[in-house]
């Protein structure tokens, strides 16, 4: 056997760099975390094996024809998948305890301070403004969101911006229940706060999608593409007509978009483009932005208690985020961990609904003050 | 500095256009309940009188006209017979493969959820 044949036969092994093993054990981590603990399985299994697929040496599915690299450029390069997705959440999201207490839309705007105040840490530490802003967006607890504006103003850091966003959601009942215990007292924990369910009439329901896109849409014409989609996804649920768009947007066109999102994200996890400092840096600052959500929500919480006169429990501001229903249920089990008998979940909903409008708001006026387009 | 002003600027701009398109959309949000409620409360226009079938001569009460949007008494009085006739014909036919959820199944669940939501909403009883 020629020299050449040899090392044809072995040029896998011999490819192989200490980063890309790095990246398959991180692939391997993500998998695992998805299987054991089931953290966000839909996301980071595929992301877990798409990082392992991209690093194993000479990968056939990355590059010119790669598979990887196909879905990639068809769907996350140009924003098609996220928004995809959104017409998902719109079709799965429940705005009714949102429309029964208008007055929880506050919660979900100080439930994304978050954003700003990473993205003056990230510009700190030395990222410029686009990848400032990019790593700020993983405040706004909002996946599709975050890879929307990453993905057009720093593309080069969807990586590992997706990665922070999805694997901290999945950490959400770890990362907020010690924000909210810490600036919280055991008596404002504890209030309790009387829901009477208001019916709101389907023509309201209809109502709502169509005027927060045109509204939005005139205002901040760069969140045009998100609250639209989610908005549509929405309409198509209350206007009860289109049962079978409904389903298949929530069901088999999200689950066939989230597999092509996994992988083409997990084809981003480039072993030499990925071990960085900067990675670290980004996950670091991830972590701080869900922290920092969490402490102004509550802290807006507190706000809103004085101004009711200690009727509001401050744990609910906690739940202006995106991370839906998740935040809701563990500001529900902070308050029942006080009280068993105290029942805030409702109210903690259309916080939380809320919080799904504001991310996306958010995401758009970002994109407006950096000028992109 | 320049960067710190930068995120300064962008914090305020940012935050400040997000409340006030969430204060806007609160207050459309308001617009819509309050045109909803208002569109309830218009009292429906008068409806003719339904023919009966009664026999002539038969002893027979009008029954109360509801409110709108209410029921009358006697439709309450024949949906609490049928739903009681219902459960005993269901518990005539009682066998294990009538619990339609499993205990600690999350449909089991749910009717934890109703029962806290239920003692949440009644503040005037004594805890």
């Amino acid at each position: 056997m020629s020299p050449e044949t040899l090392a044809q036969l072995l040029q896998g092994i011999t490819n192989i760099t200490w980063q890309s093993v790095v990246m398959m054990l991180i692939g391997g981590l993500l998998i695992l975390l998805a299987v054991v603990k089931e953290y966000e399985p839909l996301l980071l299994l595929p992301i877990g094996a798409g990082a392992i697929l991209t690093n194993l040496p000479l990968s056939p599915l990355v590059g010119e024809g790669g598979m990887l690299s196909i879905l990639y450029n068809v769907g996350v390069s140009n924003e098609l998948f996220p928004l995809i997705i959104f017409i998902g959440i719109g079709a799965l999201t429940d705005f009714g305890p949102l429309l029964e207490n208008p007055k929880m839309v506050l919660l979900g705007a100080a439930g994304q301070f978050g954003i700003f105040l990473t993205l003056i840490l990230a510009l700190l530490l030395g990222f410029n403004r686009s990848e400032a802003a990019s790593i700020g967006i993983i405040g706004a607890i909002d996946g599709p969101t975050s890879i929307y504006v990453s993905g057009i103003l720093a593309p080069h850091l969807v990586g590992p911006i997706t990665v922070a966003a999805y694997s901290y959601m999945a950490l959400v009942p770890l990362i907020m229940p010690p924000v909210m215990r810490l600036l919280t007292t055991k008596a404002e924990r504890s209030i309790k706060m009387p829901y009477t369910q208001r019916e709101i009439s389907q023509r309201t329901r209809i109502l709502f999608p169509i005027i927060v896109t045109v509204a939005v849409g005139i205002a901040v014409p760069f969140a045009t593409p998100l609250i639209g989609m989610l908005m549509l996804g929405n309409l198509m649920r209350e206007s009860k007509v289109v049962e079978r768009l409904t389903h298949a947007s929530a069901n088999e066109l999200a689950n066939v978009v989230t597999l092509f999102l996994g992988l083409a994200i997990g084809s981003t996890m480039k072993g030499v483009d990925f071990l960085q400092l900067g990675t670290l840096a980004i996950l670091g600052l991830g972590l701080l932005a869900f922290f920092l959500d969490t402490a102004t929500g509550v802290l807006f919480g507190k706000l809103m208690n004085v101004f009711s006169g200690g009727k509001f429990n401050p744990l609910i501001g906690a739940a202006g985020i995106s991370a839906f229903p998740m935040a809701a249920r563990v500001v529900q089990k902070e308050a029942s961990r006080e009280d068993f008998s105290n029942f805030i979940l409702m109210h903690a909903m259309g916080a939380n609904a809320a919080g799904q409008v504001a991310s996306v708001i958010a995401g758009g006026v970002l994109l407006a003050l950096m000028g992109a387009g | 500095m320049d960067n710190i002003a930068f995120g300064l600027w962008m914090t305020v701009m940012g935050m400040g256009t997000v409340f006030l398109l969430l204060v806007l959309l609160m207050l459309m949000l308001r617009g819509i309940g309050w045109l909803d409620q208002r569109g309830k409360r218009t009292p429906p226009t008068p409806s003719h009188t339904a023919p009966t079938d009664h026999a002539a001569g038969e002893d027979f009460t009008e029954p109360e006209p509801a409110a709108p949007g209410e029921l009358t008494p006697e439709l309450i009085a024949a949906i609490s017979i049928a739903v009681i006739t219902h459960a005993r014909v269901r518990r005539g036919q009682a066998a294990p493969a009538m619990r339609q959820v499993q205990p600690g199944s999350q449909l089991f669940a749910s009717r934890w959820v109703s029962v806290g939501r239920s003692y949440q909403n009644q503040p005037w009883k004594a805890r």
